[in-house]
Protein backbone atom coordinates (compact mmCIF):
# COMPACT_ATOMS: atom_id res chain seq x y z
CA UNK A 1 0.00 0.00 0.00
CA UNK A 2 1.54 3.30 -0.74
CA UNK A 3 2.67 5.64 1.83
CA UNK A 4 -0.44 8.08 3.05
CA UNK A 5 0.77 12.08 2.49
CA UNK A 6 1.14 13.54 6.14
CA UNK A 7 -1.82 14.94 7.64
CA UNK A 8 -2.23 18.92 6.05
CA UNK A 9 -3.13 21.62 8.05
CA UNK A 10 -5.33 22.89 5.35
CA UNK A 11 -6.81 19.99 4.63
CA UNK A 12 -7.68 19.13 8.17
CA UNK A 13 -9.26 22.55 8.70
CA UNK A 14 -10.99 22.65 5.31
CA UNK A 15 -12.54 19.56 6.38
CA UNK A 16 -13.40 19.77 9.65
CA UNK A 17 -15.18 23.40 8.41
CA UNK A 18 -16.65 21.16 5.73
CA UNK A 19 -18.19 18.99 7.48
CA UNK A 20 -19.09 21.13 10.49
CA UNK A 21 -21.60 22.79 7.85
CA UNK A 22 -22.76 19.76 6.34
CA UNK A 23 -23.90 18.57 10.16
CA UNK A 24 -25.14 22.33 11.27
CA UNK A 25 -27.28 22.62 7.99
CA UNK A 26 -28.86 18.60 8.82
CA UNK A 27 -29.14 19.83 12.08
CA UNK A 28 -31.71 23.05 10.81
CA UNK A 29 -33.40 20.80 8.34
CA UNK A 30 -34.43 18.34 11.82
CA UNK A 31 -35.85 21.35 13.49
CA UNK A 32 -38.17 22.40 10.58
CA UNK A 33 -35.93 25.55 9.25
CA UNK A 34 -35.89 25.38 5.51
CA UNK A 35 -34.98 29.21 5.07
CA UNK A 36 -31.64 28.99 7.20
CA UNK A 37 -30.89 25.46 5.95
CA UNK A 38 -30.98 26.37 2.92
CA UNK A 39 -28.26 28.91 3.28
CA UNK A 40 -26.12 27.29 5.10
CA UNK A 41 -26.26 24.17 3.10
CA UNK A 42 -25.12 26.23 -0.38
CA UNK A 43 -22.10 27.45 2.42
CA UNK A 44 -21.69 23.43 3.05
CA UNK A 45 -21.26 22.79 -0.95
CA UNK A 46 -18.62 25.37 -1.12
CA UNK A 47 -16.58 24.16 1.43
CA UNK A 48 -17.32 20.54 0.25
CA UNK A 49 -15.89 21.21 -3.11
CA UNK A 50 -12.50 23.34 -1.30
CA UNK A 51 -12.17 19.82 0.00
CA UNK A 52 -12.44 17.88 -3.11
CA UNK A 53 -9.66 20.47 -4.40
CA UNK A 54 -7.60 20.24 -1.76
CA UNK A 55 -8.12 16.26 -1.89
CA UNK A 56 -7.40 16.14 -4.96
CA UNK A 57 -3.80 18.44 -5.31
CA UNK A 58 -2.78 15.67 -2.62
CA UNK A 59 -3.28 12.93 -4.83
CA UNK A 60 -6.11 11.20 -2.78
CA UNK A 61 -8.56 11.31 -5.81
CA UNK A 62 -11.18 8.52 -4.48
CA UNK A 63 -12.34 10.63 -1.69
CA UNK A 64 -12.15 14.02 -3.33
CA UNK A 65 -14.90 12.36 -5.38
CA UNK A 66 -17.03 11.17 -1.97
CA UNK A 67 -16.62 15.11 -1.44
CA UNK A 68 -18.07 16.33 -4.88
CA UNK A 69 -20.82 13.93 -3.85
CA UNK A 70 -21.54 15.56 -0.83
CA UNK A 71 -21.05 19.52 -2.36
CA UNK A 72 -23.03 18.26 -5.15
CA UNK A 73 -25.95 16.86 -2.23
CA UNK A 74 -25.34 20.23 -0.33
CA UNK A 75 -26.11 21.98 -3.87
CA UNK A 76 -29.51 19.76 -4.53
CA UNK A 77 -30.68 20.88 -0.84
CA UNK A 78 -29.48 24.55 -1.21
CA UNK A 79 -31.43 24.37 -4.58
CA UNK A 80 -28.65 25.29 -6.71
CA UNK A 81 -29.20 22.46 -9.50
CA UNK A 82 -27.08 23.30 -12.07
CA UNK A 83 -23.69 23.40 -9.49
CA UNK A 84 -25.13 20.31 -8.32
CA UNK A 85 -25.61 18.57 -11.85
CA UNK A 86 -21.38 19.61 -12.59
CA UNK A 87 -20.23 18.18 -9.62
CA UNK A 88 -21.91 14.87 -10.02
CA UNK A 89 -20.50 14.64 -13.52
CA UNK A 90 -17.31 15.51 -11.81
CA UNK A 91 -18.08 13.23 -9.24
CA UNK A 92 -19.12 10.30 -11.02
CA UNK A 93 -15.30 10.33 -12.95
CA UNK A 94 -13.48 9.05 -10.02
CA UNK A 95 -12.27 5.70 -8.45
CA UNK A 96 -15.28 4.92 -6.57
CA UNK A 97 -17.36 1.42 -5.69
CA UNK A 98 -20.17 1.33 -9.05
CA UNK A 99 -22.85 0.68 -6.10
CA UNK A 100 -22.36 4.59 -5.25
CA UNK A 101 -21.70 5.41 -9.01
CA UNK A 102 -25.54 3.88 -9.43
CA UNK A 103 -26.65 6.31 -6.46
CA UNK A 104 -25.16 9.51 -8.00
CA UNK A 105 -26.78 8.34 -11.75
CA UNK A 106 -30.24 8.83 -10.35
CA UNK A 107 -29.15 11.82 -8.08
CA UNK A 108 -28.04 13.09 -11.47
CA UNK A 109 -30.82 12.40 -13.21
CA UNK A 110 -32.95 14.12 -10.62
CA UNK A 111 -31.13 17.01 -10.67
CA UNK A 112 -30.65 17.69 -14.01
CA UNK A 113 -34.58 17.29 -14.06
CA UNK A 114 -34.81 19.97 -11.28
CA UNK A 115 -32.47 22.45 -12.95
CA UNK A 116 -34.76 22.12 -16.15
CA UNK A 117 -37.69 22.60 -14.62
CA UNK A 118 -36.32 25.80 -11.74
CA UNK A 119 -34.68 27.00 -15.75
CA UNK A 120 -38.37 26.95 -16.78
CA UNK A 121 -40.12 28.91 -13.97
CA UNK A 122 -37.18 31.55 -14.03
CA UNK A 123 -37.36 32.22 -17.70
CA UNK A 124 -41.60 32.42 -17.63
CA UNK A 125 -41.20 34.77 -14.56
CA UNK A 126 -39.02 36.63 -16.43
CA UNK A 127 -41.24 37.03 -19.17
CA UNK A 128 -43.36 38.50 -16.95
CA UNK A 129 -41.93 41.49 -16.08
CA UNK A 130 -41.69 44.32 -18.41
CA UNK A 131 -38.63 45.25 -20.01
CA UNK A 132 -36.09 47.50 -17.93
CA UNK A 133 -36.09 50.96 -19.93
CA UNK B 1 -12.92 -12.52 37.50
CA UNK B 2 -10.98 -9.91 36.17
CA UNK B 3 -13.07 -6.59 36.23
CA UNK B 4 -13.33 -4.48 33.00
CA UNK B 5 -11.65 -1.87 32.03
CA UNK B 6 -13.43 1.62 32.55
CA UNK B 7 -13.16 4.54 30.29
CA UNK B 8 -14.56 7.65 31.24
CA UNK B 9 -16.13 11.01 29.85
CA UNK B 10 -18.54 13.17 29.65
CA UNK B 11 -20.92 13.76 27.37
CA UNK B 12 -19.98 17.84 26.99
CA UNK B 13 -16.81 16.62 26.02
CA UNK B 14 -17.82 15.80 22.41
CA UNK B 15 -18.27 19.14 21.10
CA UNK B 16 -13.77 19.32 21.95
CA UNK B 17 -13.04 15.32 21.12
CA UNK B 18 -14.89 15.27 17.31
CA UNK B 19 -14.69 19.32 16.25
CA UNK B 20 -15.30 18.64 13.05
CA UNK B 21 -18.97 17.96 13.83
CA UNK B 22 -21.83 20.19 15.05
CA UNK B 23 -23.12 17.87 18.00
CA UNK B 24 -24.55 20.52 20.41
CA UNK B 25 -27.89 19.24 20.14
CA UNK B 26 -27.23 15.38 19.92
CA UNK B 27 -25.60 16.16 23.17
CA UNK B 28 -28.34 17.32 24.73
CA UNK B 29 -30.63 14.26 22.94
CA UNK B 30 -28.32 11.52 24.68
CA UNK B 31 -29.05 13.06 28.03
CA UNK B 32 -32.16 12.97 27.39
CA UNK B 33 -32.10 8.77 26.42
CA UNK B 34 -29.35 8.36 29.23
CA UNK B 35 -32.04 10.17 31.83
CA UNK B 36 -34.49 7.27 31.09
CA UNK B 37 -31.52 4.48 32.24
CA UNK B 38 -29.50 6.30 35.10
CA UNK B 39 -29.00 8.96 37.12
CA UNK B 40 -25.24 10.45 35.46
CA UNK B 41 -23.25 8.63 35.65
CA UNK B 42 -24.40 6.01 33.17
CA UNK B 43 -22.39 2.55 32.36
CA UNK B 44 -22.56 1.16 29.12
CA UNK B 45 -21.17 -2.13 28.74
CA UNK B 46 -18.92 -1.91 25.10
CA UNK B 47 -18.72 -4.97 23.71
CA UNK B 48 -15.93 -4.87 20.58
CA UNK B 49 -16.47 -7.62 17.75
CA UNK B 50 -13.81 -8.23 14.93
CA UNK B 51 -10.49 -6.63 16.21
CA UNK B 52 -7.40 -7.82 14.75
CA UNK B 53 -5.84 -7.95 17.43
CA UNK B 54 -8.56 -8.72 19.49
CA UNK B 55 -10.08 -5.66 21.62
CA UNK B 56 -11.60 -6.71 25.39
CA UNK B 57 -14.85 -5.76 26.38
CA UNK B 58 -14.64 -2.26 28.21
CA UNK B 59 -17.22 -0.42 30.18
CA UNK B 60 -17.59 3.39 29.08
CA UNK B 61 -19.03 5.62 31.93
CA UNK B 62 -20.83 8.21 30.75
CA UNK B 63 -21.86 11.34 32.75
CA UNK B 64 -23.43 14.14 32.12
CA UNK B 65 -24.16 18.29 33.96
CA UNK B 66 -27.30 19.30 35.11
CA UNK B 67 -27.95 22.12 33.03
CA UNK B 68 -27.49 19.47 29.55
CA UNK B 69 -29.97 17.53 31.98
CA UNK B 70 -32.51 20.60 31.78
CA UNK B 71 -32.08 21.33 28.62
CA UNK B 72 -33.06 17.56 27.93
CA UNK B 73 -35.94 17.15 29.42
CA UNK B 74 -37.91 20.07 27.16
CA UNK B 75 -36.18 17.98 23.74
CA UNK B 76 -37.89 14.98 25.38
CA UNK B 77 -41.19 17.05 24.87
CA UNK B 78 -40.87 18.47 21.68
CA UNK B 79 -39.26 15.62 19.44
CA UNK B 80 -40.05 12.18 18.63
CA UNK B 81 -38.09 9.26 20.27
CA UNK B 82 -36.95 7.48 16.80
CA UNK B 83 -34.90 10.44 16.13
CA UNK B 84 -33.62 11.22 19.96
CA UNK B 85 -32.47 7.64 19.80
CA UNK B 86 -30.03 8.30 16.81
CA UNK B 87 -28.96 11.20 17.56
CA UNK B 88 -27.85 9.91 21.17
CA UNK B 89 -25.98 7.15 19.22
CA UNK B 90 -24.35 9.81 17.65
CA UNK B 91 -23.66 11.19 20.51
CA UNK B 92 -22.29 8.30 22.38
CA UNK B 93 -20.02 7.37 19.12
CA UNK B 94 -18.67 10.15 19.45
CA UNK B 95 -17.45 10.11 22.69
CA UNK B 96 -16.42 6.15 22.50
CA UNK B 97 -14.19 7.38 19.62
CA UNK B 98 -12.95 10.21 20.83
CA UNK B 99 -11.49 8.52 23.85
CA UNK B 100 -10.27 4.89 22.52
CA UNK B 101 -9.44 6.59 19.23
CA UNK B 102 -8.36 10.36 19.44
CA UNK B 103 -6.09 10.67 16.69
CA UNK B 104 -9.05 9.98 14.28
CA UNK B 105 -11.24 12.68 14.09
CA UNK B 106 -15.22 12.36 12.75
CA UNK B 107 -16.19 14.08 9.49
CA UNK B 108 -19.80 13.96 8.18
CA UNK B 109 -20.34 14.07 4.11
CA UNK B 110 -24.14 14.48 2.98
CA UNK B 111 -25.34 11.46 0.74
CA UNK B 112 -28.81 12.03 -0.65
CA UNK B 113 -31.03 11.84 2.82
CA UNK B 114 -27.94 9.97 4.90
CA UNK B 115 -25.15 10.90 6.39
CA UNK B 116 -21.82 9.22 6.19
CA UNK B 117 -19.31 9.06 9.17
CA UNK B 118 -15.78 8.86 8.13
CA UNK B 119 -12.24 8.70 10.13
CA UNK B 120 -10.47 10.19 7.36
CA UNK B 121 -6.96 10.08 9.30
CA UNK B 122 -6.86 6.41 9.65
CA UNK B 123 -9.24 5.09 6.38
CA UNK B 124 -12.01 4.29 8.59
CA UNK B 125 -15.72 4.31 7.20
CA UNK B 126 -18.24 4.56 10.25
CA UNK B 127 -21.90 3.54 10.63
CA UNK B 128 -23.92 4.57 13.89
CA UNK B 129 -27.28 3.57 14.76
CA UNK B 130 -29.17 3.48 17.80
CA UNK B 131 -31.95 1.54 19.26
CA UNK B 132 -34.12 1.23 22.22
CA UNK B 133 -34.47 -2.91 22.45
CA UNK B 134 -32.25 -6.19 22.49
CA UNK B 135 -34.48 -7.73 20.42
CA UNK B 136 -33.58 -5.86 16.84
CA UNK B 137 -29.84 -5.28 18.26
CA UNK B 138 -27.89 -8.42 16.29
CA UNK B 139 -30.30 -7.65 12.58
CA UNK B 140 -29.15 -3.97 13.10
CA UNK B 141 -25.72 -4.60 13.69
CA UNK B 142 -25.56 -6.87 11.26
CA UNK B 143 -26.81 -4.50 8.73
CA UNK B 144 -24.71 -1.79 9.73
CA UNK B 145 -21.83 -4.24 9.37
CA UNK B 146 -23.15 -4.92 5.84
CA UNK B 147 -23.21 -0.94 5.15
CA UNK B 148 -19.86 -0.78 6.41
CA UNK B 149 -18.33 -3.18 3.84
CA UNK B 150 -20.38 -1.47 1.24
CA UNK B 151 -18.51 2.23 1.42
CA UNK B 152 -17.53 3.78 -1.83
CA UNK B 153 -14.06 4.09 -0.87
CA UNK B 154 -13.41 0.52 -0.30
CA UNK B 155 -12.34 1.62 3.30
CA UNK B 156 -12.47 -0.89 6.74
CA UNK B 157 -14.47 0.51 9.20
CA UNK B 158 -16.78 0.57 12.28
CA UNK B 159 -20.31 -0.05 12.82
CA UNK B 160 -21.30 1.41 16.52
CA UNK B 161 -24.65 -0.12 17.28
CA UNK B 162 -25.71 1.57 20.90
CA UNK B 163 -28.72 -0.11 22.69
CA UNK B 164 -30.12 1.98 25.12
CA UNK B 165 -31.96 -0.41 26.83
CA UNK B 166 -33.03 0.15 30.65
CA UNK B 167 -31.90 -3.02 32.03
CA UNK B 168 -28.96 -3.73 29.75
CA UNK B 169 -27.18 -0.12 28.13
CA UNK B 170 -24.78 -1.80 25.60
CA UNK B 171 -22.09 -0.67 22.75
CA UNK B 172 -21.81 -3.10 19.96
CA UNK B 173 -18.63 -1.70 18.15
CA UNK B 174 -17.67 -3.99 15.79
CA UNK B 175 -14.29 -3.66 12.50
CA UNK B 176 -15.21 -4.76 10.01
CA UNK B 177 -12.33 -5.09 7.46
CA UNK B 178 -12.87 -4.76 3.67
CA UNK B 179 -12.43 -7.54 1.17
CA UNK B 180 -8.71 -6.99 0.41
CA UNK B 181 -7.25 -5.46 3.39
CA UNK B 182 -5.82 -7.76 6.54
Amino acid sequence: MPARPKPNGALQFALHDASKLVSFAKHLDSLGKPRSAIKVWCDAGAAEEIVSVLLEAVGRTAEAGVHRASAATCYEKGRIYPRAVSLLQAALAAQVAESFKRRLRRQLQRCLSMARSKLESDARRRGRQPMPV
Amino acid sequence: MLSMEIIAGTIEEIAGLQPGLFLEHHMVMAVAVLQRIAASPCDFDVVCEGFQPVREPFVLRVHWRRRTARLADKVVRSEQRKPIVERAAVALSALLLGKTVPKASMIVTAQGEHADYWLPEIERALEISGTDGQDILTARIRSKKKQVSMNPLGWSGYAVVCCFAKNQPTIRWSEVYHAGTT
